[in-house]
């Protein structure tokens, strides 16, 4: 057996991706909370069920916030032509989620297990199991620092950047 | 028979290559593992509709997710240009990456092979 028959109709994998198009708004999240996510997501649901009409191999999330957005928005887009992609856009509500500075990374997880429980609701994924693994990300991230993307000259400069080109529209 | 003219206006309605053809632009840097890694622009009327995002930047972004993690990239806008011209576009989007090599003294890896630095 191939490889590529070995995937046909097991979607074992997540990719977690930020394209934020609002121009300065973002969430500071880290690589490590994206790949603590994507374990427990991957490790508990995805290879746990077997997902047996998904041809796709990898569920795709893109993660995006507008602060015109009051509730999440959740968009399936359309298949990638080899179907490799199951993917959906996730528009974040900016201000519900930073309501709170301090507490806005229990929000962001909250929201983005809600979103996820639309996705898999097709499929059969009791909704208690998400939130489950929704409450043991939270439980290791809220509240440690390791999981917040830290201070860099890189950040730094993309904010100054940012400011720039909206100095030189105005 | 499909004349020169035809193709040219497939062209353009299929992308912005050429360097006079107005549009609307969107500059973007991609990050990896929260490190810049490239600056680029995308063509905003090309879109995926389903998402409202460059579909282009979808594609590369898959691309680099393969080879450094899916859940290492992430990108995000940093300037939007309404009706400007593909030559203007570019000329923001290598302002930046000048801006860039002036505080860094290198070009970001995913830009090394189509830009080239004003040494001071």
């Amino acid at each position: 057996m191939t490889p590529r028959e070995i995937n046909k109709g097991n979607m074992s994998r997540i990719a977690l991706i930020g394209l934020y198009t609002t121009i300065g708004y973002r969430f500071a999240l880290s690589h490590k909370l994206k790949e603590l996510i994507g374990k427990l997501v991957e490790e508990n649901l995805l290879t746990k069920y077997e997902f047996a009409k998904v041809k796709s191999e990898v569920l795709e999330i893109w993660i995006d916030t507008s602060p015109d957005v009051a509730e999440l928005q959740v968009h399936k887009m359309s298949k990638t032509a080899k179907g490799k992609y199951l993917s959906f856009t996730f528009v974040m509500p900016y201000h519900k989620v930073m309501k709170v500075e301090a507490e806005w990374m229990g929000v962001f997880i909250d929201e983005f297990f809600s979103g996820l429980i639309q996705v898999l609701a097709p499929y059969q994924v009791p909704e208690n199991e998400i939130i489950t693994i929704c409450e043991m990300v939270k439980k290791e991230v809220v509240g440690n620092e390791t999981y917040i993307e830290k201070p860099s000259r890189d950040r730094e400069f993309i904010n100054q950047l940012i400011m720039k080109h909206k100095k030189e529209k105005v | 028979m499909a004349t020169k003219k035809d193709k040219d206006k497939k062209d353009i309605s299929k992308h912005k290559n050429k360097n006079m053809i107005f549009g609307n632009f969107v500059i973007y840097i991609i990050t990896i593992f929260e490190e810049i890694f490239k600056f680029g622009k995308a063509d905003a009327d090309r879109i995926t509709q389903s998402s409202g995002l460059p579909t282009r930047l979808h594609q590369q972004l898959r691309k680099l997710g393969e080879k450094y993690g899916e859940k290492a990239v992430d990108a995000e806008f940093i300037a939007e240009e309404f009706g400007i011209t593909t030559k203007e576009a570019k000329k923001i989007e290598k302002e930046s990456l000048q801006d860039f090599f002036d505080v860094y003294g290198f070009i970001p890896k995913g830009n090394q092979k189509s830009f080239k630095p004003k040494k001071k």
